[in-house]
Order: structure tokens, then sequence, then C-alpha cells
């Protein structure tokens, strides 16, 4: 198995015509250049370009509907994606990717701020929703049967199709990812190969920082250029800042051009309905900052928060070539709330993995080849807060549970263990109050007495839910089974919000499948056959 | 919101002490990457909370000897093996807002550090047998 880099940029791009290379003349409107101010009339406008939103906006305009899709952030296009993370951080993360759940501990938080979404950064894994999230939704949230495994079903099969759902390939397994099923075997985890949405990866695990191949199919090269084809238009670097209500009704989105001056207002008018999309941090704030009050709105926020650790071993692991994310293990997903992913850090990033600093700390990032890095990823009991911020901004707060801390120890022990099995010569816990590195199987035990206090422990956030959950009654949450907001018939939310508990699996697949459900729901509700 | 040259100062010290050069590693320092540059740009990209948080860092980092190791003095001051025996125990100092100012300034100066040509090469495209590190890992001050 041998490494691709340094890859052959000119000859890869010239050789090849990414999707998002020919888009319809007129399709893309760059507000942060465009003339201003802009006054246009659609049947539809979908807030938010990813998962949820690039979904719902291809399959209305399939249906034969005219669509304007509302985008914050640019659109960094194939051929512009870089190795380099801190260019790629600046550009395609929200806030430059300083953004951060406040609360008992500071967590960053992974959020696309792009045409794509988080899809264009994430690790394009696909997993349906659990079926006993759903019995979990029907039983504590009395979602009636609306949303049933036989109703997504068709809509996983489609994306599947669509988006090319398979496993890892052994062409691009990568040492990480084989390293962790071999060990995770062996310890009755139970390991599989991660299935990802993905045509022809070359395995530069370069998914965090936008796949320069396009082999990744995140929204920006599938259902963004295929609803423009369609004769969806696209704005983006636009910031909505209110949807306008009137006659208890949605009738468009106000808000400004994202450019250097800050001037200019972009009015999109909706005909028939307004999608909201805009994820699990915006669309609550954007649903207050347009006059919808509901005592669930902001509330519920859950996560998955992730807890990685890092081992040395003898052998050249290479984590630099292969799938991103190529093997898991959900076999504790039911018993202890946590699932196992391996994750290949960029060379950015696996300084900040590392112990210590000074000579140390350089001689192991020169190490740097012979390093592992797999996560516990927490299905969380806390729930949190969505709010704005005095300034404006969007503020989560967000702490773990007692409950929560046991598990991720208890997962974090696991990792520990298979580590030293596989040979590692240091282990790096990553946990305050632990030495930085441990060098003997007989110090997993101190990973296990490990403090349960969340500052012990280093977190990143990267799956988000509910904060404007459904509910049949507008007394117990924000939205009905038909993904209207309650009190306005034509004002839908598809994205993760509506989500009454998070999933302890990666949410992509359902947060499409969901989206694709509420448009079909939404295309043939009688409301909007009346308007028609 | 911009850095002052003093800050700016404060950073390339604090830099330096974290990624010193190795010719062992064979990884080029913090001493030899555009420092200022880098944080300029940074600045003019990023929220302005994120700036503030980095002009904290930097100022908790050049009195980290007082917070430390009970000397007054400034980083700066001290020889390279001291201050990296102070940043050291900043970062993994009780106090958890201390030890995450250290690893926000490790986590921003990482990308630039490996970002460098020389270095992501050798990082990524050098397979080479494991490099002994030179003291104990386990000692912590």
């Amino acid at each position: 198995m041998t490494s691709p880099y340094p890859i052959d940029e000119a000859r890869l791009y010239n050789a090849t015509r990414f999707a998002d290379d020919d888009l319809p003349e007129g399709s893309v409107i760059d507000c942060a250049q465009a003339r201003l101010p802009i006054d246009e009339a659609y049947d539809f406008v979908v807030i938010g370009s990813g998962a949820a939103g690039a979904v719902a906006a291809h399959e209305l305009a399939s249906a034969g509907y005219s669509v304007a899709i509302a985008e914050e952030g640019p659109y960094i296009r194939t051929r512009e994606f870089k190795k380099e993370v801190g260019s790629a951080f600046l550009k395609l993360f929200r806030d430059g990717s300083f953004q951060a759940l406040e609360g008992r501990v500071f967590m960053p938080v992974i959020q696309g701020r792009c045409v794509g979404g988080t899809t264009v950064v994430n690790s394009a894994i696909a997993w349906r929703t659990p079926e006993d999230v759903i019995d979990e939704w029907n039983a504590q949230f009395g979602l009636g049967g609306a949303i049933t495994s036989r109703a997504l079903e068709p809509h996983f099969e489609a994306l599947e199709r669509d988006l090319n759902v398979h496993a890892v390939v052994d062409e691009i397994l990568g040492g990480n990812n084989a390293l962790f099923l071999k060990q995770a075997a062996a310890v009755g985890l139970h390991p599989t190969r991660i299935k990802r949405y993905e045509r022809g990866c070359k395995g530069t695990t370069q998914c965090l920082t936008g796949c320069p191949t396009a082999a990744k199919q995140g929204m920006n090269v599938t259902y963004v250029p295929w609803t423009l084809a369609l004769g969806g238009r696209l704005f983006c670097n636009y910031r909505v800042e209110r949807i306008e209500l009137a006659g208890g009704r949605a009738v468009g989105v106000i808000g400004s051009a994202q450019n250097p001056n800050g001037k200019g207002t972009v009015r999109l008018r909706a005909k028939r309905g307004v999608i909201l999309a805009a994820s699990t941090v915006q669309s609550p704030n954007i649903l207050r900052r347009s006059g919808v009050r509901n005592k669930h709105l902001g509330q519920h926020f859950q996560t998955h928060p992730g807890c990685g650790m890092g081992a040395v071993l003898d052998q050249d692991v290479n984590m630099y070539f292969g799938a991103t994310q190529g093997a898991e293990s959900i076999h504790l997903r039911a018993s202890d709330r946590i699932k196992f992913e391996t994750i290949a850090m960029n060379p950015e990033l696996v300084p900040v993995r590392c112990p210590g600093l000074g000579v140390d700390l350089v001689r192991r990032i020169g190490n740097a080849r012979h390093l592992a890095i797999w996560v516990t990823i927490l299905r969380s009991q806390a729930e949190g807060t969505v709010s704005q911020g005095w300034t404006g901004r969007d503020r989560v707060v967000f702490s773990p549970t007692k409950s929560d801390m046991e598990h991720v120890r208890a997962g974090q022990v696991y990792l520990a263990r298979m580590m030293f099995d596989a040979g590692a010569r240091e282990v790096w816990p990553g946990i305050y109050g632990l030495p930085p590195v441990l060098t003997s199987p007989d110090q997993v035990k101190l990973v296990e007495e490990a403090p349960l206090e969340p500052r012990a422990y280093t977190f990143i956030a990267s799956h988000l839910f509910g904060a404007a959950r459904m509910a049949p009654q507008a007394s117990g949450g924000v939205v009905d089974t038909t993904f209207a907001v309650h009190g306005l018939p034509n004002l839908f939310l598809v994205d993760s919000s509506v989500f009454p508990t998070n999933l302890g699996v990666n949410p992509q697949h359902s947060i499409m499948a969901m989206s694709r459900l509420a448009t079909h729901r939404i295309v043939d509700s009688p409301p909007l056959q009346a308007l028609a | 919101m911009k850095f002052t040259p003093g800050e700016l100062r404060s950073a390339r010290i604090t830099c330096e002490a974290i990624f010193p050069q190795d010719d062992v590693a064979e990884l080029v320092g913090a001493e030899h990457l555009e420092v200022e540059n880098f944080l300029n740009d940074l600045a003019s990209q990023v929220p302005w909370r994120a700036v503030l948080a980095l002009k904290i860092a930097f100022l908790v980092c050049m009195v980290s000897p007082l917070l430390t190791l009970g000397r007054f003095a400034t980083l700066g001051s001290l020889t390279p093996e001291h201050r990296e025996k102070a940043l050291y125990k900043l970062l993994y100092h009780p106090n958890y807002f201390l030890r995450q100012l250290v690893a926000v300034i490790k986590g921003v100066a990482a990308l630039l550090y490996s970002a460098h040509p020389a270095n992501r090469t050798r990082i990524v495209d050098t397979p080479r047998p494991l490099l002994q590190l030179i003291r104990s890992p386990s000692r912590v001050p």
C-alpha cells in the first residue's frame, strides 16, 4: 500500500472535470460580488446548502418547483481545495474553526460554513437511523408513527444510490484503519469498515479540508450542482437575518450580503414556502429573529462529543494514506452509549494531539508516521441550549453529565488497552491528572481510575441535534410531524434540529433521509396542493 | 482587531519555545517561520473574540515564569530550557483556563508549523525509524 503523496495536482486537475466546474451560467449568485439590492421570487426558498438543505432543494426542483438556495458561506470549488488545514479552516469552517460550545468545558465544534455545509469537511460516513432511536422517538416523544423505519427506507435507498454508499475498499484502507480493525476484533468489539458517500476515493486523507478529487460525495459536488442543473439558483455569501411572516404564513427571507462592507440587502420571496435547513445551531436563532416563540426553541440541544487517543508504534502506520475515517465499532453503542472510530489527522492537527511541548513535542511530531489515532464518540445524555449572544452570535451551552463521563472513560480504557495490545510504545491518553504519556500496559488502570471531571478531557463536538425538536403539539416541540413550524403551515424545518434526541451514529444519512421524507410530505401536503 | 508589535514579539518567543529547531527530527523550528505575518493574516479573518483570546494567551505565557516557577521574570528573559519548563507547567496547570490558553496557542501555531513545506514533507512523506525521545516521557516538572 503506497502513499500517493505528493499528489500531482496539476495532472489530477487537468485530467478531470469536477461537478462544480460546469455549473449553469447565472445559477450561482455570489452576493459578496453581486449588484445589490436583490429582490426575487421563487416557489420555495431553502435556507442552507448542507445535507438537509441541498437534498430538500433537489427534491423540490425535481418536482418542478422554482427553488432558491440561500447559503451564508462561499462556494469553494473542488479545484480550490488545498492540503493546508489553516486556509481550509478559515474558508470552510464557521468562525474560522474558532467556534466552540460553552459550558463546563470549551468544546470546539466542527461546522462547515460554505456551500455544501459540513458535508464538505466531514468524513462522509453513512449510517441509517438506528431502529432503537426511532422507537424511542415514537414512544417518548409521541411522534405517533410519523417517523418510522419503513417511511425512511425508500429515502435511504435513493440516497445510497445517488451518493454511491459503500464500505471502504482494500486499496484505500490505510494503516490506521487496518490496525483498528485487527485490534478491535481481538477484544470482541466486532469492528467494521465504514460505509461512506464516495466515488473513486484516492485515499488522500483530506476529507476534513475538502476533497481535492471530488471523490467524496459532499453536497457541493452532488445535490447542489444537480439542483442548479434543474433550474435552481444559489445565493452564496448571503446571511439570512429573518424569515418574513405575514398572515400566519412565511412569505420570504431577508438578509445581508457577506461582503467586506457588510452592506446590501437580499430579499427572496417565497410563493409557496420556506424550507429552513441552516443547522441545529443556526436554525433556532433564525426562527427567534423571525418572531417564532415556543418554549422548546433552543432547548434540548444534544451532541456526540468525541475524545481521541493517540499511540506511537514501532511500525510505519502512515495514517496519511487511506480513508480519513475507515473503521468503526458500534458494539458498545446500546450498552455504553459509545462508538469507536479511527481518524487520520492532518499534519497540522497532529501537534494538538501530541503531549508536551519543546524538543519532546517536536520529536513526537517527527514520529507522526508511527502514530495511530482512534476516537471514542459519546451518545451523550446531557442537554444544552442554543441562544443568541449579546453581540448577535450563536451561543451554545452544553456540559456532559457524570454518567456521560463514565461512558467516555470506559471508551478510553478500551482504546488504551487496544493500543498497548497492538504493541504501542507510547499511549497518549490526553486526560489531565494522568501522565501525558503512558508507556506500559499496567498503566491502563490509571485510565480506569481517571477523573470524571469534563475539564480533564479534550473533546470535539461534530454532530449536533435538537434545539427545535419535533412533537405533535406545540406544547411539546417546535415543529409538527409534517415538519411545519407549529402555527406556520408553510414554514418547514428539515435539519437535525428537529431530531428529538441524538443517534449514537453519524447523522448525515439520517439528516438527508429526514429532509427527503419531509420534502415529499411537503410536496404532497394539502395546503401546498391548494396553493398549486 | 490587530496584534500590537509587543504581542507579536510575545507570540514569537512563545512559538519558538513550543516548536524549537530540532535537527534530529529534521523539522524546521518556529524561529524560521513567519509567525508575525501568519498571526496578522489570521487576525483579519477570525472573529475578534478569537483574537482577544490569543492576545490574553500570549500575555499569560509571557508572565508564566511568575505563575509556574515563582520567578519575577518574563518568558523572554529566561533561557530556552527554562522557557520550555515554564510553558510546560502552564500546559499542565491545575487551572483549566490557563492550560487551555497554552493549548490554543499550540493549536494555532501548529497550523503554521506543520504547513511549512519542509515540515509537511518530513511528517507525511518520509518513512523513518522511530525517533527516541531525549528525555523521559513521563517527566512532569
